[in-house]
């Protein structure tokens, strides 16, 4: 993850470095095409084993660090709608980028990289979809902190291992946010997920705490037991002059809660759905995707579509449990 | 139209062919009674709600993406009653209602400027009660062809979208006032009674279309006027 607002410098990132990502659906989930399909990323065998590595860094021992990465996942464990666990498997000298086997998270020093806060690597089976790996550097060029309440000028360990915490476990990244171009670079104004690419500045912990687009994105991909039976979904199709627009994001309102949950168009046709929302009533608003590079949420071969005004579906749309709304269809016109 | 034509069949039938005499409001005891109003049924205010984003200002936490302010506005509809008078005075009733409403959802202030809209969804309501009515006896008024009465009941909730998908279920309570005249009676036959009634209700619904997080019983008042048949 990456990001934001340093004094002396706008550090914008990305979070994710990846094997063979293809977004699937909402949120985004992260995928493997296989055989033409394609296939959810994620974990096969529970609890999710991890290491940590034992490297330290100013400010932060190795065991505040395991500390506050373990307070990161268990903020995904406890989501009610979902059935993930985690489990410590102990500390290693292993770098946190090594395929050797064993996912890891640990600092490492990446000045290179000066943009990146931290960023997660995957091995996926490309036959099943099955991530065999998933390794978390947190980049030792930034002043880190574990404190409880935060530390000015430092990077929250544990907001950036909730963020990686997602991608860990095959979450995207989500574009409920609103981001503005300062010197070339893009500063975070206000996120509506954990999972949007781009950091709160240092010494903001709101990062530590998830929004329903990280609940229903990781409930998406992890269903407990009732959570298809509890949950409706949204569907429909976003086109502009008649023709099917790919990478529009589509936000789902809760009028009732307030609950934002969000995905995107991921074909020809402007396809989407956005699954794991609460049954209710719900305003659709569809927007270009303009608040971050196209880079950290699709592949470099999609060609998204940010040529559109942003605008309401003109009806207030019912989403039942365990059902999907009728179909709807979002006409945007051009900028 | 085809309930008004039924209606009226009806009126002719019972206007033409019997003529009316010993005007009494009251009802037999054990008798029934049928009812069939218009009614408008009255609105519900949610209030205003906005679409929050976490601020990156931690002296200003949340970022409105956009605001909104919904209700369920005013509609018509329709309202049956099936009465047994089980005394002159007291009588219980199963109840039917049905109103086409909308919900609408007023947006504005979009963070990025699309201009202020409202979203709407069209409701069919449906209320399935039992009551209880008492005919004021002691208040006739036209020479013993009108008269007062109070009722009071309550029963199940049902709501559709313009769909006809199900928003949800609920329970409803209802109490209020009216008067019945009746233009046209006799003492034997089928049909012993023809007339009107007018009544003014005021429900207290739960459950249904929430647009807000208040889970609580809502006030709403509902007017009906139409026309009774007694048996």
């Amino acid at each position: 993850m990456t990001l934001p607002a340093l004094p002396a410098r706008l550090l914008l990132t990305l979070a994710l470095a990846c094997v063979a990502i293809v977004p699937a659906r909402a949120y985004l989930k992260l995928g493997t095409v296989i055989n033409g399909r394609t296939e959810t990323a994620r974990w096969g065998t529970q609890p999710i084993r991890y290491f940590i590595n034992d490297d330290e860094v100013p400010g932060v021992s190795a065991d505040e660090f395991r500390a506050a990465v373990a307070q990161g996942l268990s903020t995904w464990q406890a989501v009610p709608g979902a059935a993930v666990r985690f489990e410590f498997a102990g500390f290693t000298s292993a770098s946190p980028l090594d395929e050797d086997g064993m996912s890891t998270m640990g600092f490492h020093a990446r000045a290179d990289l000066d943009r990146t806060l931290a960023a997660t690597e995957f091995l996926v089976d490309t036959t099943t979809g099955e991530i065999l790996e998933s390794d978390v550097f947190f980049n030792a060029s930034f002043p880190w902190s574990t404190a409880p309440g935060g530390t000015p000028n430092r990077f929250d360990v544990q907001s950036i291992a909730t963020h990686e915490g997602g991608h860990f476990v095959g979450l995207g990244h989500s574009a409920l946010g609103e981001t503005e171009l300062s010197g070339g670079n893009r500063r975070l104004i206000a996120a509506g997920a954990v999972m949007f690419p781009i950091a709160f500045s240092a010494g903001d912990i709101s990062g530590r705490t998830l929004r329903p687009d990280d609940v229903a994105g990781l409930s998406d991909i992890y269903p407990a037991t009732t959570f298809r039976n509890d949950t409706g979904s949204l569907q429909g199709h976003v086109t502009k002059s008649g023709q099917g627009v790919f990478g529009a994001h589509v936000i789902a309102f809760n009028v009732a809660t307030g609950d934002l949950v969000a995905g995107f168009t991921l074909d020809s046709a402007g396809a989407f759905v956005v699954a794991g929302l609460a049954p209710g009533t719900y305003v659709i608003r569809v927007e270009p995707l303009d608040d971050g590079d196209v880079s950290g949420f699709f592949d470099g071969t999609t060609s998204v579509d940010a040529d559109f005004q942003p605008a309401f579906y003109d009806t207030l749309v019912t989403i039942s449990a365990g059902a999907g709304s009728s179909m709807i269809n979002l006409a945007v016109s051009p900028k | 139209m085809r309930h008004a034509a039924a209606i009226s069949a009806l009126v002719a039938l019972l206007g033409g062919a019997t003529p009316s005499y010993a005007q009494d409001a009251a009802p037999r005891p054990r008798s029934l009674e049928l009812s069939a109003s218009g009614l408008m049924l009255g609105g519900v205010d949610f209030g205003n709600r906005n679409a929050t984003l976490t601020a990156n200002d931690p002296g200003n936490p949340d970022f409105i993406l956009f605001a909104t302010s919904s209700k369920i506005k005013p509609g018509a509809g329709l309202d049956a009653r099936l009465t047994f008078n089980v005394t002159r005075t007291f009588g219980l009733e199963g109840v039917v209602t049905w109103t086409r409403q909308t919900a609408e959802t007023a947006i504005t202030s979009d963070a990025e400027g699309i201009p202020n809209t409202t979203v709407t969804e069209d409701l069919s309501t449906y209320f399935v009660e039992g009551a209880a009515v008492l005919h004021l006896r002691g208040l006739t008024f036209a020479h013993g062809r009108g008269m007062p009465f109070i009722f009071g009941g309550g029963g199940y909730l049902r709501q559709l979208d313009g769909d006809s998908i199900l928003v949800d279920t609920g329970s409803v309570f209802h109490a209020g006032g009216g008067v019945k005249y009746f233009f046209s009676s006799r003492s034997s036959g089928f049909i012993r009674g023809l007339g009107v009634r007018a009544d003014g209700r005021y429900y207290l619904r739960s459950g249904g279309l929430e647009l807000d997080r208040e889970k609580t019983r809502r006030p709403t008042w509902g007017i009906a006027g139409g026309l009774v048949v007694r048996f």
